[in-house]
């Protein structure tokens, strides 16, 4: 079955699927544009906490205004990419307690991709205005030089963690096809976890640390390949290649995810009658 | 008046067992909060240890007290904002304005109920948690706690009425969660919650003190640490009256302005 349409065919059914889904989003413009400028001020409250922080006590962890600032611009445009496109595993549950998820695995077309595509999200734009803004403000802070491997290593880290927030998403979203319910574990791991990587992850204890490296490796996202573009000494990490680390990680996981996701589908039953 | 106080009992059990009913969801509303307060403890004790001359009235100790206690505040109430706004989007409200009691009363008694729920079942076991885990623990007299009853009362009723001002807009928008969101990044950068509002600039700290957002949790947490408040006690709770006379009058207005604009479709 999987056979009836060309890959091209199915690129295009995907991209009118993601455009339906942006339309749908748009169809209340006022509700829309007010929704965009909140989340952004949100974000920009998260912002200002840092600030006022680094502004009293001037480094956090020996990280100033613009390493903290670089440190965030990462992490949000990472976060863009997937708010824009994975917003649809986020309440993946649902489709799997009313039975919707049935309706993607009669279709000639992967299911997965089906679930992204049907809840593609152009708020994620407003991540990425305020990443472009934090990398801008980070960079009047810092040194940095933008030569053509630098600008390539930083597109391949947020890319990477990009993968490594899709591939978390994909997991927490397959543990629906067993526990049905998962909104507090998307909670928790989505969007709570994601808070530690609001500071510099040497302020945390060991223990959070290898969590963080190893079992949920977050730090890849921002802490780590942070360490790469500012110079900053590797002494401290658990191995200085970590700081390259970022984009294969985020494949390993990314693929990781894909897996489960297809054990979970063959273990799904249906939830309706 | 018994039967009145019969059913909002009823209304605060149901709300209570309610809360109860999901235990995955009690399991990892324990591990958030303590996510949080981890976080904050940790940025805490990073700068006290670093910049110990930019603290000022605060010390590393209280400053991770500061993080804990705001945090268990936060957690014990209860937030019930979609109790209201489902009625209204899907016109169960109809049904509610017909019987013999107040809607407003009935959302007071659930936001009770899940408080109850919130204080017992998540706020007291974080707190025991946290002091053998940051074994830090405040000494806090009979006198503050005294002081503190009656201000953490206040906070509660505060924050009820932002939640039922939030809850109304539905009756005049057909999605409020931006303004949940708009909601969350006051309270993130004002109430205290994430960091106590002395760290702000002098200039800035007469200006948010006027606000109804540092009485939700950082005048709470600074009686129960024993931070000078820049004011007496009873100025204290002459400014909590006049907030929570400011919002939950707009929190009435706009609930009564939506019951009068109120129209059905369908037959």
């Amino acid at each position: 079955m999987d056979n009836v349409y060309t890959f091209s065919e199915k690129i295009y059914i995907y991209l009118r699927l993601a455009t339906a889904s942006i339309k749908s989003r748009m169809e209340y413009r006022v509700t829309f544009i007010i929704f965009m400028v909140t989340l952004s001020l949100f974000y920009l409250a998260q912002v200002l906490t840092i600030g006022v922080v680094i502004n009293r006590f001037k480094t956090i962890g020996g990280w100033s205004m613009g390493e903290m600032a670089f440190l965030y611009s990462l992490l949000i445009l990472s976060q863009g990419l997937v708010a824009s496109i994975f917003s649809g595993l986020i309440d993946f549950s649902t489709q799997v307690r009313d039975g919707n998820y049935d309706r993607t695995l009669v279709r000639p077309l992967s299911p997965l991709v089906q679930v992204i595509m049907n809840g593609f999200e152009i708020s994620g734009i407003a991540h990425i205005i305020l990443g472009i803004a934090s990398f801008l403000v980070a960079n009047s802070f810092l040194d940095i030089k933008w030569g053509f491997e630098n600008s390539l290593v930083f597109l391949l880290v947020v890319l990477g963690g990009s993968l490594i927030l899709a591939g978390i998403r994909i997991i927490i979203a397959a543990i629906a096809f067993w526990a049905v319910n998962n909104s507090s574990l998307v909670h928790l791991f989505v969007y709570s976890s994601r808070e530690f990587l609001l500071y510099p992850l040497n302020i945390y204890s060991g223990s959070v640390k290898l969590l963080l490296t190893f079992l949920i490796p977050l730090g890849f996202i921002n802490f780590y390949p942070a360490h790469y573009f500012l110079n900053k000494s590797t002494n401290d990490l658990f191995h200085p290649i970590f700081i390259y680390a970022t984009f294969p990680i985020g494949v390993f996981i990314y693929t990781i995810s894909l897996f489960i996701w297809k054990i979970g589908q063959n273990a799904y039953e249906s939830a309706g009658g | 008046m018994i039967y009145i106080l019969e059913t909002q009992f009823k209304f605060i059990s149901k709300a209570f067992q309610r809360s109860i009913a999901y235990k995955l969801e009690y399991y990892t509303g324990l591990a958030n909060a303590f996510l949080y307060i981890f976080i904050f403890t940790s940025v805490w004790r990073t700068v006290a240890n670093e910049s110990p001359n930019s603290l000022g009235v605060w010390t590393g100790d209280s400053l991770v007290n500061y993080a804990i206690l705001s945090t268990l505040i936060k957690v014990s109430y209860g937030r019930n904002e979609y109790f209201l706004i489902n009625k209204i989007k899907s016109g169960d409200i109809a049904y509610d304005i017909l019987k013999p009691y107040s809607i407003p009363l009935m959302y007071i008694s659930d936001s009770l109920g899940v408080s109850v729920f919130q204080i017992f079942a998540r706020a007291i076991p974080l707190l025991i948690f946290s002091i053998f885990f940051f074994g830090v623990v405040p000494e806090i007299s009979i006198i503050t706690l005294l002081q503190f009853i009656p201000v953490y009362l206040f906070s509660f009723i505060i924050f009820l009425s932002f939640g039922f001002l939030i809850s109304s807009l539905a009756f005049f928008f057909t999605e409020v969660f931006s303004f949940m969101i708009f909601y969350g990044a006051l309270v993130t950068l004002l109430s205290g919650a994430v960091i106590p509002i002395s760290m702000f600039p002098e200039t800035y700290l007469k200006m948010i003190s006027w606000t109804p957002f540092p009485y939700l949790y950082y005048y709470p947490t600074s009686i129960l640490i024993g931070v000078p408040l820049n004011m007496q006690y009873e100025e204290l709770i002459l400014r909590y009256l006049l907030q929570i006379t400011i919002v939950s009058s707009i929190a009435y207005y706009l609930y009564s302005s939506g019951i009068r604009k109120m129209e059905f479709a369908g037959g």
